[in-house]
């Protein structure tokens, strides 16, 4: 599954992903922040978690129970044979990474199930990303807006009719751990 | 414990803020504008930067480009404080710079609790 998100979000993040049991499911977080915030970031969600937390690398290959963080000023995409790609590139919804680019690079049939989560943050990436997971099958849950430091990205996939679910931080957890647990 | 800024151009607001944080050990400079925001980055402020959007002249987003045109962003963070949470063009592009938002009016306890977590990133 991919988790996007922006500002606000590493907050959110560690309520939603934070101190996760080991899931049959490999997590991977877009963020819009910093570069050099993610280094904390990686070690606030790895904190108590049973999953392995980490900076994604290109050429990293999705297993269950692992998350990855995408670092910062590189596009994440999800390429052939479950292995991931960074790859540079123009900005994409003024980000880079940017959700939308990792979402839509998930090819159909490529996993068993597939999610998609948009989680507070300004502007409007994630809301293509989110109709192509469920143009393939997939599930797309948004953070509630009225939780969100900022709610438009949320608001913007809502309002294309590109969600399935929407959730609070804690119903999102709630759900990953229901689904994946 | 890591410098605190607190950029606006409502006194009352420098006040509220400022004794509140205090209040928690933290050291607070203030800053009645965007300019003296990166005057004082100019001078090696370092730490959490807690700036309003609406300022005459200069207004947050505007000293946010500024932060980085000076090269500042990697010694601080940046919360912006916002009365209104709507959508605003001039945010665009700015999404990778700022950390989170805090909504005007704030209670002090969430304020410091927010903070507290803010600065475990610096």
């Amino acid at each position: 599954m991919v988790i996007g998100s922006s500002t606000g979000g590493p907050l959110v993040l560690e309520q939603v992903v934070g101190g996760l049991p080991r899931l049959r499911a490999a997590i991977v977080i877009v963020q819009h922040i910093p570069g050099h915030f993610v280094p904390r970031l990686r070690d606030n969600l790895q904190q108590g978690s049973a999953m392995e937390v980490r900076v994604a690398t290109d050429g990293d290959r999705l297993l269950h129970g692992r998350v990855y963080l995408a670092p910062s000023g590189l596009h994440l995409r999800l390429g052939p044979e479950e292995v991931l790609e960074l790859v540079d590139g123009d900005k994409v919804n003024y980000v880079r990474p940017s959700i939308d680019v990792a979402m839509c690079s998930i090819r159909a049939g490529a996993f068993a199930r597939v999610a998609g989560v948009v989680l507070t943050g300004m502007g409007r990436d994630g809301a293509r990303g989110l109709a192509h997971v469920r143009s393939i099958g997939g599930r797309a849950i948004v953070q509630d807006p009225s939780t969100c430091a900022i709610g438009s990205m949320p608001e913007t996939a809502i309002a294309e009719n590109a969600v399935d679910q929407v959730l609070t931080p804690d119903g999102i957890r709630a759900w990953l751990e229901r689904t994946f647990g | 414990m890591t410098p605190v800024m607190v950029v606006d151009d409502d006194p009352r607001i420098l006040l509220t803020v400022r004794t509140i944080l205090e209040a928690e050990g933290f050291g607070v400079v203030t800053a009645r504008s965007g300019r003296e925001c990166l005057e004082a980055l100019a001078d090696g402020f370092a730490g959490l930067v807690l700036m309003d959007i609406m300022m005459p002249a200069l207004d947050g987003w505007d000293t946010v480009r500024e932060c980085q045109k000076g090269g500042y962003l990697p010694r601080i963070m940046i919360v912006m404080l916002t009365a209104r949470d709507v959508p605003d063009p001039k945010m665009e592009g700015l999404q990778e710079l700022v950390f989170d938002y805090i909504t005007k009016p704030f209670l002090p306890d969430e304020l410091v609790s927010r903070v507290r977590k803010y600065v475990d990133y610096l």
